[in-house]
């Protein structure tokens, strides 16, 4: 704790490098661009009235739609550079230090995962799971906004050591102790990573909690359990984990920012700490988070699939089981990421046996899918493309999964190439892939047009082919005795054609991401074209769409009462639709108290990296005080009259 | 213009496939050609796992392209049923079929695990020569206890003589210790020992390296294996006996602060004990 | 206006609640982990000092009646809440809050007393993971005690509405939730600490 009024800070922290000044450009340059934009098209209001401020969900869901994205753009060039270093580093050192690509690595593993991903599912989440329990908005819609801030606020402190600190964490995306100790890391860079982990985490709890109580207890009358769709289904799954772990992370990496600000000793090599220790906790949570990543895309690529095949799901009590089971299990084997610690053959092989156990729900959802297929019409959009794509990828990187979990295959296969290749299959194959098929299926819905198919089908092919370039080659590098991280090594290895491969690949799921952009534009601009009237484009099935496309503000004029698992079906088949006999409707008001409270929690996390104490003792204080600001507040709903929204009903 | 695409996907595939048994197939896939007991066995296991699943995986690929083809909705000749979704005994065979296999794979990995595991001494008449193994940032110590000799980045040891090795680091977070052609690999922390037993087929000379991101000097953390026969082994040990490098305290500690792309070192002496000083450092009970 | 008056209902006696209890399931997984962290670090204390030579059960015991008591207290608090007599909630949140402080003001004492002979959370894993096992349940004592004023001025200053009620019942289930995790802390950080030394 050097200086009690700046704690760590100090001119030298101001960006000196080339890549932290440049980062550091890109990031003003860009701000200043859209302050500029905003002052000339006169839109600060309506920006913060409209979109900053709201606490509709479909509002919450774009915005974390559009940070997702932005995270994305970040961890892609992460991507480049790597495999740019890797390509060349062949007996040379490449363009980077080892330290600087120990840093592009973590933070491609950190912002992948949280900002993302996660930002992508709990977007679609928004969007569609009140939509499909029938209900108006999320349990707690002031929650929903805060998490959403949070989750920005960490984004925003993950990238801010590019302008002050200049350097981020070297130690891998867990942060593994003793590696991210003082003793190893007396930097910034640790603590960077542990903040703006804390923010992000707290704001999916949050998300977490919001959506289990919602699910639980705002579906639709007579929506039963079994009576909810998949993805609701899934979703649920998923969030049950987040409430679960998510504290875990939060503790854990608690504990380890004492280690380093009050010299403790939880997983320090000294003073009695256990390393080990560390690495069960964190894995605790970080097995469950990777099931967090691919639940909500099972359930997707269910209703997807049901959907175009124009055929009901094959065995929704099966897939209802399996996404259970593969929920109960994965609590119970966090010791296969590290069999090599030497647990020992019982316990190693108990953890074994139980992760096998995870591919026979894993299987019976694939034959599912397929299944579903069989004695259908398959009608191939792009959402389809993408999941048949999705199947392939899951069956050859879940074998790499099964294989990894017999202890001994792992030994020759942890940490190496091998294990990159295996989750990169299912990040992609099934996370990202799931993003993308749930995004050209549902945008309609949101925005009211459909996204241009020819180009969603030549981004897919640019990704899958581009993915398989990409990763095969890592699949045999493991095999070939390439661990992971590695920023130079021997020509005489045979490593280097593989690695330029690979870096082949990226350049191709770039241009997929370049066509998925240009989409974009080009739908916006063809909107006409391609207008969603009916607010079913694709002879839908489940309840979000019995709503126009968009759904008005509130969702529902009136909640349907629910009689079948496939609500929307049975009303086209039986010719009926929802009875229009209005209410009135309770609302939640807009608020900037999210923001605030977050920029301050920004404040907070920034100041604790620093360990300037009294800015974030006084940050706290501020974020309590808001809090009793918001619980003394009466007014933070108001009522729509049944007069308003017959009104608005007429009209749509 | 669809054929076209078809000819060449399926074009793609196959070279994929022709290529990736020529990569495994080659030398330099060291995981695919063991030279020692454990990584033979290990290597046993992954393809039996990968047997084993394939029952499964290869048949599920083929139905999935055969049913999306046929089912398309373009094909008016296919059979059309909407309300087909499987009863519940259809669910439950479907549920059986990977259990069958999985429960096979179970049986396997419980009985690979415990004979492949590193702790276990391996079955042999001969005694196993124990070298100790030190994790430093960022190269690898060797002690031989029973020769008082040492070496940085290089150990020998004969061919067909189990070797019994014991982990541990210094000033060094978590390690992990990989020669992909004899062993899979072991983590080696400080405070800790944790055994390794190995044995090589033949003589020959095998790389080793640092498997867990340990900091900057991680990628070059790398070492050379080298098994010979037994007399030559011997041989060796009196050469190195006459270095005249000593590993005394002084030049321990100068090791244990960091440094990159350490050249071999052979020490003809090393300081008693020193490994088991080692260890102890850390249990704050001297 | 009936409907918007039942929803209200509903969202405050029901899904407020619920969301609480989920929200305190997640704070139990931190202590959890905490809990785990001092159990696998107990006897890491690297020659220093033990829990046996340090905790002294007098202040131990103190700190449990205070809590004990406190939640009672708080539980009669709740009641006149329930029967919409203000005057009693007031009275017997206050006496919880007096409590309560006490309880942070022997906790406190503890800490500095444990400094004062060099039992610091820098000396040993043990240490560490005690004070910061034994630290955050005060601070979340002390985040309670914030809630309990503000919940004081709520019930003095404002209507009773099934808003305020709900804030209200929460609180006292924070409070309880608190006392819960105490005797688990009581048992398994001093009880076994002292018998075992």
């Amino acid at each position: 704790m050097e200086n009690f009024l700046s704690g760590k800070l100090s001119l030298e922290e101001l960006p000196q490098h080339w890549y932290t000044v440049g980062g550091t450009a890109f990031m003003l340059i860009t701000g200043i661009l859209i302050v500029i934009l905003l002052k000339k098209t006169k839109r600060w209001g309506w920006l913060w009235n409209e979109w900053l401020t709201s606490t509709d969900p479909k509002k919450i869901g774009t915005m974390y739609m559009i940070f997702a994205a932005l995270m994305f753009f970040r961890g892609m060039v992460d991507v480049g550079m790597m495999w740019v270093q890797q390509s060349f580093a062949a007996d040379s050192r490449g363009y980077l230090t080892s330290d600087h690509f120990q840093q592009i690595s973590t933070a491609h593993g950190d912002i992948m995962v949280f900002f993302v991903t996660m930002g992508f599912f709990f977007g679609l989440m928004n969007w569609i799971i009140p939509l499909q329990i029938g209900a108006r908005d999320l349990a707690f819609p002031f929650m929903n906004s805060l998490g959403f801030w949070l989750t920005a606020a960490g984004g925003l402190l993950i990238n801010f050591f590019f302008m002050i600190g200049g350097e981020f964490a070297n130690t891998g995306w867990i942060a593994a102790a003793p590696f991210s100790e003082l003793e190893f890391n007396p930097g910034v860079g640790v603590d960077y990573l542990i903040w703006s982990l804390q923010l992000s985490g707290l704001g999916s709890l949050l998300a977490g909690i919001n959506f289990t109580v919602t699910i639980i207890k705002k579906r639709a009358p007579g929506m039963t359990l079994m009576k909810m769709s998949l993805f609701v289904w899934t979703s649920l799954c998923g969030m049950i984990l987040v409430i679960s772990v998510f504290p875990v992370l939060t503790a854990t990496t608690f504990l380890l920012w004492l280690d380093r600000v009050f010299s403790m000793h939880f997983f320090t090599t000294g003073g009695g700490g256990n390393q080990m220790m560390y690495w069960n906790l964190i894995w605790m949570w970080g097995h469950p988070e990777v099931y967090i990543l691919v639940l909500p895309a099972f359930g997707m690529f269910s209703e997807i699939v049901a959907t175009f095949s124009q055929k009901k799901i094959f065995g929704y009590v099966s897939m209802v089981c399996a996404a259970v089971s593969i929920t109960l299990l994965s609590y119970l084997v966090w010791l296969h990421h590290f069999f090599t610690m030497g647990a020992g053959a019982d316990v190693n092989s108990f953890f074994g046996i139980v992760t096998m156990f995870i591919a026979i729900p894993s299987g019976v959802q694939v034959f599912n899918w397929i299944l579903t297929m069989y004695k259908g019409r398959v009608i191939f959009a792009s959402p389809m493309y993408w999941v048949i794509g999705f199947i392939c990828i899951f069956m050859i990187g879940g074998m790499a999964g099964v294989l990894q979990a017999s202890p001994p295959a792992d030994f020759q296969v942890h940490n190496s190439l091998f294990l990159i290749a295996h989750f990169h299959s299912m990040i992609i194959g099934v996370a990202l892939f799931g993003i993308f098929a749930g995004v050209n299926y549902w945008f309609p819905k949101i925005f009211g047009f459909k996204l241009n198919e020819r180009l969603d089908k030549q981004a897919f092919w640019f990704w899958l082919v581009g993915f398989f370039v990409s990763f095969i080659p890592l699949y045999l590098l493991g095999f070939m005795g390439a661990p992971r991280r590695l920023d130079h090594y021997a020509l005489s290895t045979g490593w280097q054609p593989l690695f330029i491969t690979s870096t082949i690949g990226f350049f191709l799921i770039v241009c997929g991401i370049i066509t998925q952009v240009w989409q974009i534009f080009v739908s916006i601009k063809e909107k006409k074209q391609h207008l969603d009237r009916t607010g079913d484009p694709w002879n839908g099935r489940t309840l979000e769409w019995a709503t126009s496309s968009p759904p008005p503000f509130y969702n529902f004029a009136v909640i349907p009462t629910i009689t079948s698992h496939e609500e929307f079906w049975s009303m086209k088949k039986r010719g009926i639709s929802i009875q229009k006999h209005y209410e009135d409707i309770l609302l939640p008001k807009n608020t900037g108290m999210g923001i605030y409270i977050s920029g301050i929690a920004f404040v907070v996390g920034f100041a604790l990296v620093w360990q300037v104490f009294w800015l974030a003792l006084l940050g706290l204080f501020g974020v309590v005080a808001c809090i009793i600001i918001l619980s003394l507040d009466e007014n933070r709903e108001y009522v729509l009259p049944k007069a308003k929204v017959a009104e608005i009903e007429r009209m749509r | 213009m669809r054929k076209v695409k078809f000819v060449i996907g399926v074009l793609a595939i196959v070279c994929a496939v022709l290529s990736i048994f020529f990569i495994l197939s080659s030398e330099k896939a060291l995981v695919t050609h063991p030279k020692g007991i454990i990584a033979d066995g290990e290597l046993s296991v992954i393809i039996t796992n990968y047997l084993l699943m394939s029952i499964i995986i290869l048949p599920t690929f083929i139905f999935l392209l055969v049913i999306a083809w046929k089912y398309n909705a373009k094909n008016a000749k296919a059979e059309y049923d909407p309300e087909h979704t499987g009863g519940v005994r259809g669910e439950l065979i479907l549920w059986i079929i990977p259990s069958v296999v999985i429960v096979i794979m179970t049986f396997v990995t419980w009985k690979a695990t415990h004979e492949l595991d590193p702790y276990r001494p391996l079955k042999s008449e001969i005694d196993p020569l124990r070298i100790q193994v030190v994790a430093l940032d960022w190269k690898w110590l060797f002690i031989y206890p029973e020769q008082g000799i040492a070496t940085l980045n290089f150990v020998q040891f004969p061919a067909g003589v189990p070797i019994h090795f014991s982990l541990a680091a210094d000033g060094s977070p978590m390690n992990s210790f990989w020669m992909p052609q004899l062993s899979g690999q072991i983590y080696a922390m400080t405070g800790m020992v944790t055994p390794l037993h190995i044995m090589a087929y033949e003589t020959g000379e095998y790389t080793g390296r640092a498997a867990e991101l340990n900091g900057r000097g991680y990628a070059g953390m790398t070492f050379l294996a080298k098994s010979t026969s037994q007399s030559d082994f011997e041989d060796w040990i009196i050469a190195v006996k006459q270095s005249p490098l000593r590993l005394t305290d002084q030049v321990y500690n100068n090791l244990v602060a960091p440094s990159e792309d350490n050249p071999i070192m052979l020490y003809s002496h090393v300081e008693e004990n020193l490994f088991n000083k080692i260890v102890m450092k850390y249990s704050g009970l001297n | 206006m009936d409907s918007i008056a039942k929803e209200i209902e509903i969202k405050e006696s029901d899904i407020n609640i619920f969301g609480f209890w989920v929200y305190l399931m997640t704070d139990l997984v931190l202590f959890a982990v905490l809990f785990a962290c001092f159990i696998v670090l107990r006897d890491s204390t690297f020659g220093g000092p033990t829990g046996a030579g340090l905790f002294q059960v007098s202040s131990v015991l103190a700190e449990t009646l205070f809590l004990l008591t406190s939640s009672f207290t708080c539980s009669l608090g709740t009641y006149a809440i329930h029967r919409k007599e203000k005057n009693q909630a007031i009275i017997w949140f206050a006496v919880t809050f007096a409590l309560g402080l006490a309880f942070l003001y022997l906790e406190i004492s503890e800490f500095a007393t444990f400094f004062q002979q060099g039992a610091t959370p820098s000396r040993s894993a043990f240490l560490s993971s005690f004070f910061t096992l034994v630290g955050t349940h005060g601070l979340h004592i002390a985040i309670g005690l914030l809630w309990m004023v503000v919940a004081m001025f709520h019930i003095g200053l404002r209507p009773l509405s099934p808003h305020s009620i709900s804030k209200i019942f929460r609180m006292a289930f924070f409070w309880h939730f608190l006392d819960f995790v105490w005797i688990f802390i009581f048992t398994v950080v001093y009880g076994m600490g002292l018998l075992n030394g």
